[in-house]
């Protein structure tokens, strides 16, 4: 039984790569597509950072703009304006972004998710506002001018650089998903559903907590660093307090169940509000409406109606098998 | 299940109801002005980024009911090399973020050159892809000095006055007003503390500041900023600030302080009619604002009739319009002169080159031009005209103590 | 005491953060959770009695009726229309209900631009005097305003939380509904009005504030959070609580950008807000005994 059930997370990362593949014979040699990819790259490592603790956790955290900005600058930082390799900064900001995280989540670790939820909006706030007036890192300008990512001495080309990502993108889903159908996963989720009796157990609950907090963090400021190694420049108003919402949408739009509903629902926000102009500049307005519905109405996101329709398929051929 | 069945329902609607008239940007119909040949062969596509959503959405759409104006008008006149000019219409919704998706797209959508109406970090944000593509670019509202600076300048034009000239217009003003101490207020906003920087070394040369106040672009109340001025005694106030509740704000608490201190405004409040209104009544009386339109230069005017004329009588003239307009049409000229749209080089050489372009912004004997290193088309500082507003809190006409020269 | 102007400015600012405090407060009790809607409930109270001023030339005290029956009809879809389903279904527990009043406050702020456009209005003067003069210090119409709504919503809410039978149940049903539904107690209907009259509460704050300087699209979420601070500051032990907290916002929001700089007011707003919720997370006025 136990091996059947790890064996479905190979499952759903075969499938994930089916489609990743199929995503680079339709945009790879598009520069505009591999921007859109790029930037669902971004979007999906925010929201994957946004998962574990949202999923899991029961912890609304709402500094993701600031973790990606953390993670882009880390990166721009390092290789504009110190000179050295690009990718140290892959390694300094995701640090940056989890240290930050556990202090935040230290402050609210006795208190309900609606004050995680305040201290890190505020906190976003502040930090963008530190951002403009930083002087070191380029003010309101920002940082422009990153030499291209080189790996001593390689310098991968635009399109090995998106597969790069959307490579990482695989891994980390991936692994979330293995964690999760862990024991370590089972306790952290059961964290999420019943405080009470994990604390019970003997485990500290604010430590889990505050561990996966520290490890979304990390990942969501990788995404940041995607871009800001991708498009070679950051401002400080690329990753807002806004943006906070857009990714907080994406696990719910493509379902909490597993961590692929993250990448799922970025591929389809970014679908819905860049590469695609039925909403007409519209996409926002759109987006809002359709996660209170989700919220309302569908709750397992498209994910979990995918599997439902699949349960029901199933049910429907070992019916019509057993009717001669 | 019944109540679920309701909300989706009235979700849906809504969203379909409300999706549809949106459409605040677009444009009307130019009428032939002359009877030129129909322009042939394949369009020159102009690739434009107008915000609709964001911040920028509140004056962008301004300039970009006059870029469409302008393509009528010039495929009505015979278009360019006698070819048609298509605009690619896309938007980045004041989003960086999105920024290089939407430029690489209108890039690969063959557009030869590209009018960011945007805000200023979304140009920012696409300068290296910009560098990359080799698209001449043209920002022409933005009013970020640094745009285009290198790194990743080289493709980047902007066309109003830089910021070292608004210090040299206000150091004029304040020496004809024997003013010796002022007080600066700003927000801090990225658009205004970058301008911020430069301007107070500036006044530095001119002026003692005897407080320097920076408040957050959402306050709510400035009457602790107030205070504090009032307490450093100035000569004047120099406002500074992307306008709106902010600037309004602030001249209604300055009043309530102070009102018979001097008052100097830099920013796009001067233009906002909308933002007028927020003030305390009176309270913006004898306020000194700088702006780039100037009705009484007379091809201002006839671009105020020409628009008019295209977009119906509830078109407003604004200099975003103006901006908007000499954008497109130095680039269309930058291409005329390069004769085709096959080198990007020959292009941007072009743009280079482009010397005496008379706008329809600034006063009469205003010029724009660029070189290899100078980006910021402003030739002098009549770009800049200073004027007053009445007792209504409207604008009463130009200020009759200093004007900037050509 | 040399800068009387600075302390009505505190005054009328903790008078508004104390209101939207106060619309907190009343859901918070009477179902058990932070709805970070109110920010934007207040927000489309200001920019709703604008429009209709302005755009459908009503007169301003049917302008503002308009505004506050949209606020209160959003409230109550909310509850009815978000909040209920989901609760049911999660079994009351708090972070869907939490997400889904953000993606309320979301929605709100979206269908706000959508509707009323993304220009700033100006708010509507509801009373138009010329400032009175005090010890050399101006009070506005405005802040008359503010203050006079601050002083009857929260006498209003006590007595009304005291004198009325669904005032009464308020706290029965927020603190355990099933016991409540057990006691036959009809908690929809204290719920609902619990959420509408916080959502008329919110709308009126939004409507008298805005006359000082305007209101935008885009300002539910900065209210949301000051409202909701002012509430976790001030704790839920009174009912006055939410204006002691917003006072605390208010001194800070005023007097650290007189004695330090503008520039720091989101670090000081981030600070305060660290610090409460480390040592005094219950706030300052707290419950002793809560049943």
């Amino acid at each position: 039984m136990t091996r059947v059930r790890r064996s479905q997370g190979w499952g759903s990362l075969g499938v994930a790569t089916v489609l990743a593949l199929a995503l680079f014979i339709w945009g790879g040699n598009s520069d505009y597509r591999l921007g859109v990819i790029t930037l669902g790259v971004s979007y999906s490592l925010i929201a994957l950072g946004m998962y574990m603790p949202l999923a899991w956790g029961g912890s609304l955290s709402l500094a993701y703009g600031a973790y990606a900005a953390i993670g882009a600058y880390g990166t721009a930082y390092v290789a504009a304006s110190l000179g050295l390799p690009g990718w140290v900064g892959w390694i300094v900001g995701p640090i940056i972004a989890a240290l930050l995280a556990i202090v935040l989540g230290l402050v609210t670790s006795r208190l309900s998710s609606d004050h995680l939820a305040a201290v890190t909006l505020l906190f976003a706030t502040a930090f963008q506002t530190w951002l403009i007036s930083s002087d070191t890192l380029g003010g309101p300008n920002g940082i422009g001018g990153v030499p291209p990512l080189s790996i001593f001495g390689w310098q991968p080309s635009a399109l090995v650089l998106t597969i790069g990502g959307v490579i990482v993108v695989l891994v980390i889903a991936f692994a979330i998903d293995r964690v999760r159908r862990s024991d370590f996963g089972i306790l952290v989720r059961a964290l999420g559903e019943t405080p009470v009796a994990v604390e019970g157990s003997g485990t500290r609950v604010p430590r889990i907590t505050i561990v996966i907090l520290a490890i979304g963090a990390a990942i969501a400021s990788l995404g940041g660093a995607t871009f800001a190694t991708s498009v070679r420049g950051i401002t400080p108003e690329t990753f807002t307090v806004q943006i906070v919402f857009l990714v907080l949408f994406m696990p719910l739009i493509g379902g909490l169940a597993t961590p692929w509903g993250a990448v799922v629902g970025a591929a389809i926000v970014v679908e819905l509000t860049v590469n695609s102009s039925i909403f007409s500049g519209n996409g926002m307005f759109v987006l809002s409406i359709a996660v209170l519905a989700i919220l309302v109405l569908a709750p397992q996101g498209v994910l979990g109606y995918i599997a439902n329709l699949r349960a029901l398929f199933g049910r429907a051929r070992a019916l019509s098998r057993r009717t001669p | 299940m019944k109540k679920p069945a309701i909300f989706a329902a009235t979700a849906v609607a809504l969203a379909l109801a409300l999706s549809g008239c949106a459409d605040d940007g677009g444009g009307g119909r130019v009428l032939p002005t002359s009877t030129a040949a129909a322009p042939t062969g394949a369009p020159i596509l102009i690739g434009m980024d107008l915000d609709k959503t964001g911040p920028g959405s509140s004056y962008n759409p301004l300039a970009g009911a006059a870029v469409v104006a302008g393509v009528d008008e010039v495929n009505a006149n015979g278009g360019i090399l006698g070819r048609p000019v298509k605009l690619i219409e896309e938007s980045t919704e004041s989003d960086p973020a999105k920024g290089p998706a939407v430029y690489q797209s209108l890039i690969e959508q063959g557009a030869v050159g590209i009018l960011g109406l945007s805000t200023a970090s979304v140009v920012a944000q696409v300068k290296p892809i910009i560098e990359q593509a080799k698209v001449v670019t043209i920002a022409p509202v933005a009013v970020l000095p640094t745009l285009t600076d290198q790194p990743d300048g080289d493709y980047v034009y902007t066309l109003v006055n830089p910021v070292t000239d608004y210090g040299s217009v206000f150091c004029g003003a304040f020496e004809k007003a024997g003013i010796k101490k002022i007080a600066y207020l700003q927000d801090d906003s990225p658009a205004i503390k970058s301008l911020a920087g430069p301007l107070k070394d500036a006044f530095g040369k001119c002026v003692t500041i005897v407080d320097d106040e920076v408040a957050p672009v959402a306050s709510t109340d400035l009457v602790a900023q107030a205070t504090r001025i009032k307490d450093s005694n100035p000569d004047a106030i120099f406002v500074q600030s992307v306008g709106g509740q902010f600037e309004a704000l602030a001249h209604s608490a300055l009043y309530q302080a102070m009102p018979d201190v001097p008052r100097f405004s830099q920013g796009s409040f001067g233009s906002q009619s909308d933002a007028w209104a927020l003030a305390t009544p009176g309270s913006l009386n004898n306020l000194v604002f700088m702006q780039q339109l100037d009705l009484t230069n007379p091809r201002t005017v006839d671009l105020q009739s020409k628009l008019t004329a295209a977009l119906g009588s509830d078109f407003n003239m604004s200099y975003f319009a103006a901006q908007g307009y000499d954008g497109l049409m130095i680039l269309l000229d930058a291409i005329k002169t390069a004769g085709g749209t096959d080198d990007p080089a020959a292009i941007k050489a072009a743009m280079d080159a482009t010397t005496g372009y008379q706008p329809h912004v600034g006063q009469e004997g205003f010029r724009m031009s660029f070189t290899p290193t100078k980006h910021v088309g402003a030739d002098s500082l009549c770009g800049l005209a200073l004027f007053t507003f009445g007792a209504d809190n409207t604008p009463a006409g130009k200020w009759s103590t200093f004007q900037p020269a050509c | 005491m040399d800068h009387v102007q600075l302390w009505f400015s505190v005054v009328e600012q903790a008078c508004f953060f104390g209101l939207l405090g106060l619309a907190y407060m009343l859901i918070l009790e009477g179902a058990g959770f932070f709805n970070f809607a109110i920010g934007a409930y207040a927000m489309i109270g200001g920019l709703a009695a604008a429009s209709f001023a302005k755009s459908m030339h009503l007169p301003v005290w049917l302008a503002v009726i308009a505004a506050l029956v949209l606020a209160g009809l959003l409230a109550a879809f909310t509850e009815v229309g978000v909040v209920r389903p989901i609760q049911r279904r999660s079994g009351g527990a708090r972070l869907p209900a939490l997400v889904a009043v953000i993606a309320m406050l979301f929605a709100i702020t979206q269908v706000a631009g959508l509707l009323f456009g993304r220009k700033q209005l100006a708010g509507q003067q509801l009373l138009v005097i010329d400032p009175l003069q005090i010890a050399g210090a101006y009070v506005s119409g405005p802040m008359i305003v503010t203050m006079a709504l601050a002083l009857v919503s929260f006498v209003g809410v006590s007595v009304w939380v005291r004198v009325t039978g669904t005032g009464r149940m308020l706290r029965a049903v927020g603190d355990n509904r099933p016991a409540a539904q057990l006691l036959g107690l009809p908690t929809s209907r204290v719920r609902i009005t619990a959420f509408v009259i916080a959502g008329v509460i919110a709308a009126f704050a939004g409507i008298s504030y805005a006359a000082k300087g305007g209101v935008s699209w885009d300002r539910g979420l900065g209210w949301a959070l000051l409202g909701f601070l002012a509430l976790v500051i001030g704790g839920s032990g009174s009912w006055w609580a939410p204006l002691l907290g917003g006072l605390i916002l208010a001194l800070l929001q005023v007097f650290v950008p007189f004695y330090l700089s503008g520039q720091f007011s989101d670090y000081a707003i981030l600070a305060i807000a660290l610090i409460f919720f480390a040592f005094r997370p219950r706030g300052l006025i707290t419950r002793q005994v809560r049943i």
